[in-house]
């Protein structure tokens, strides 16, 4: 009698099924644990209700003009700036 | 750096070692804002006024994650290095991460678009003949 043959089916499950299956998630976590890890706690599309960061503001320990911001004054007549919008 | 709740210091890390990084590779003043842009781009462009003398070689990246809307303000002098078209495209790339909800690596690839955009060679002869 060969040894596959004298395999029970729970140990058959075990050996081909249950095995195989805890590798394969044991990979697939460790693949995707550093792209969880990356991922911002906050999602975009949520209403921001924190305080604004900013990087590499003007005045390391001012605050943001709030009243500029609100009213939007874009600065001095003379606007030679560019850059870019997007939306998504 | 002015504090915000909503990310992690973790997240707040990487974008300030990546302001760093661009800013060392290219020279250019790299801010990134993130927040609530009320008008839009008038926002944006508000918010860059405020570098008052060093506007004109900064460059802001400016992303407002509840309207799904990010700008870039480039100053006048830094436009020289980072024009429209690469503002384009970094946008391009930063919505390609924030669309799949990476808010943090969105930020991280414009910034790194604007680096490579504008990095240019060092002035290597500065003195006028006599």
């Amino acid at each position: 009698m060969t040894e596959a043959s004298s395999m029970s089916g729970a140990e058959f499950a075990v050996r081909f099924l249950l095995i195989p299956a805890t590798i394969f998630a044991i990979i697939w976590f460790l693949w995707a644990l550093p792209s969880w890890l990356r991922r911002s706690s906050f999602r975009p599309g949520q209403a921001w209700t924190s305080e604004p960061l900013w990087v590499g503001a003007p005045a390391e320990s001012g605050a943001i003009n709030r009243a500029a911001l609100e009213s939007a004054t874009p600065g001095d007549g003379t606007d030679d700036r560019g850059g870019a919008s997007a939306r998504w | 750096m002015l504090a915000g709740e909503g990310l992690r210091t973790i997240d707040v890390t990487r974008i300030e070692e990546a302001v760093a990084r661009e800013h060392e590779r290219c020279g250019v003043d790299f801010s990134v804002y993130v927040g609530p842009l009320a008008e839009g781009r008038e926002s944006a462009l508000a918010l860059h006024s405020q570098f008052g003398a060093n506007a004109p070689l900064a460059v802001l990246v400016a992303v407002d994650p509840g309207s799904r809307a990010t700008e870039i303000v480039t100053g006048a002098k830094a436009r020289r290095w980072v024009d429209d078209r690469a503002c384009a495209l970094a946008t391009l790339s930063m919505v390609s991460s924030l669309s799949a909800g990476d808010l943090i690596g969105g930020i991280c690839h414009g910034l790194t678009t604007l680096g490579d955009q504008a990095r240019h060679p060092g002035a290597l002869h500065t003195d006028l003949p006599e």
